[in-house]
């Protein structure tokens, strides 16, 4: 398993930034203009908090996206500021291509991500629960 | 249009008389009991355990079609994939299956088991997840909003299962929520589970914040005598059997002995009961939800949760999960 630090923003802490782009990749697979009122799901990775209050996407670089036919790439954009105008072209086209089909996740995520190994992770201090 | 008036009221003029039979049956099975005590006192004797009685007597009058609930004391929560109680006409799970993420709910079938023939042709060959599992007593649903820890259901179009009956499977990365205030915050719980794994470290119950409370922490070779945490010291069974533990004496280790070597990593799996725990100091409550190491590699048929003392009915309730189950 591997992680991507998300760093607040001026105006949403990290752990809610996680949740915003958690239910962006969703709307991906499901968008919100098909979706059942009594749909559960609505986030697609898990997240987890340091004591630090810094919080991190739980996602591995070859995690798989299945894409719907009717997908819309304004909501995935905006979650993202991190987005370069590039990439927002490439991803664009990328998922344009693919709809009704999948992609891998980190061909669609910002290039300035960076996946974080689980032990690279315990060593700075994430997952305190292993010393209960 | 008419013909469907009557339908509806032949339905209601049903349930409302069934209500009367079980009403009459638990007004009999009282008064069997308190003439059966009452004759044991005058001859000198002691009537012992009263209320495991009275369960006995119900279960003879009403027969072989009334289920756990109907037996025995409302849980808090009950998570089945039989039913349990026989006026429960909701669904027991909602699966999402992963080709196109559409969601349904998946009843029961005619004998109370769950409906399998639904769900894999749901499924139609591939994986469903479940994002909620039922409460059927209360409504206090346990809930997996985000796809990446929705426990699985149905793996390549065949529901999954523990020696035969159908189970929910835990990957290690899985956990359900149950946020409702009948479960967390209570002075006491008696919790029965029928589950199976071989999992190392274990937390089987904690709330969702990771902050130290949790229920009792199985860990393989480990020599941590910190069983739980604001969890009380609560009794705790497998297949029957009361696990002693000595505070300050009994390890991680030991506990995964009894829990896991012993019983859970068995083909029919365990029946494991947690008798007065307590969730005072818990703001939520989640199932395998412990941080990223504790979470469980298995697989849960069902969870009851009572907040009420249900010592005197353990043994019938054990025996009517082993009795659906054959676990031990």
């Amino acid at each position: 398993m591997s992680y991507i630090i998300i760093t607040a923003s001026s105006d949403k802490t990290s752990e809610q930034r996680c949740k915003d782009i958690s239910e962006t990749l969703w709307t991906l697979q499901r968008p919100r203009a098909i979706r059942h009122p009594r749909d559960v799901t609505n986030r697609f990775c898990g997240i987890v908090v340091h004591n630090d209050n810094r919080a991190a996407l739980t996602i591995n670089e070859y995690d798989i996206i299945r894409l719907h036919a009717q997908l819309d790439t304004t909501e995935l954009f905006e979650s993202m500021p991190e987005y370069t105008d590039e990439k927002k072209a490439l991803v664009s086209t990328l998922l344009a291509e693919n709809q009704g089909g999948s992609v891998i996740v980190s061909e669609i995520l910002p290039d300035s991500f960076v996946y974080t190994t689980h032990e690279e992770m315990e060593e700075d201090g994430w997952f305190p629960d292993t010393d209960i | 249009m008419l013909g469907l008036g009557k339908s509806l009221l032949r339905t209601v003029y049903t349930m409302t008389d069934r209500q009367k039979v079980l009403a009459a049956i638990n007004s009999r099975a009282q008064n069997i009991l308190s003439a059966f005590s009452s004759r044991v006192e005058e001859d000198g004797g002691e009537v012992e355990n009263p209320s495991c009685l009275t369960s006995s007597l119900k279960d003879l009058i009403t027969g072989s079609d009334s289920l756990l609930i109907d037996r025995y004391a409302s849980p808090a929560a009950a998570y089945s994939l039989r039913k349990l109680r026989r006026d429960y006409l909701g669904p027991a799970i909602r699966v999402r299956r992963f080709v196109d993420a559409e969601e349904l709910d998946i009843f029961f079938d005619s004998a109370g088991n769950l409906d399998t023939a639904s769900l894999e042709a749901f499924c139609a060959g591939t994986d469903g997840y479940v994002s909620v599992w039922y409460d059927q007593a209360n409504g206090n649903d346990a809930e997996q909003t985000t796809t990446a820890h929705q426990p699985q259901i149905v793996s390549s179009g065949t529901v999954l299962d523990i020696d035969g009956n159908s189970a929910i499977s835990f990957d290690g990365n899985d956990e359900l929520i149950v946020n409702h205030a009948d479960v967390y915050g209570q002075t006491r719980l008696d919790i029965y589970m029928h589950y199976q794994s071989s999992d190392d470290t274990l937390i089987m119950f904690s709330d969702t914040s990771d902050g130290g409370r949790y229920s009792f922490v199985i860990g393989n070779s480990s020599t941590s005598t910190t069983l739980s945490g604001s969890y009380g010291s609560p009794n705790l069974y497998a297949n029957g059997t009361q696990v002693s533990i000595t505070s300050g004496v009994t390890t991680r280790d030991d506990l995964h002995t009894a829990l896991i070597t012993n019983a859970a990593s068995t083909t029919a799996g365990t029946l494991e009961v947690h008798e007065n725990a307590t969730t005072s100091s818990w703001p939520n409550f989640g199932i395998s939800d412990y941080g990223v190491t504790f979470r469980l590699i298995g697989k849960i048929a069902e969870t009851i949760i009572f907040n009420s003392d249900q010592s005197a009915n353990r043994t019938g309730i054990e025996t009517n999960i082993n009795d659906y189950y054959n676990i031990y």
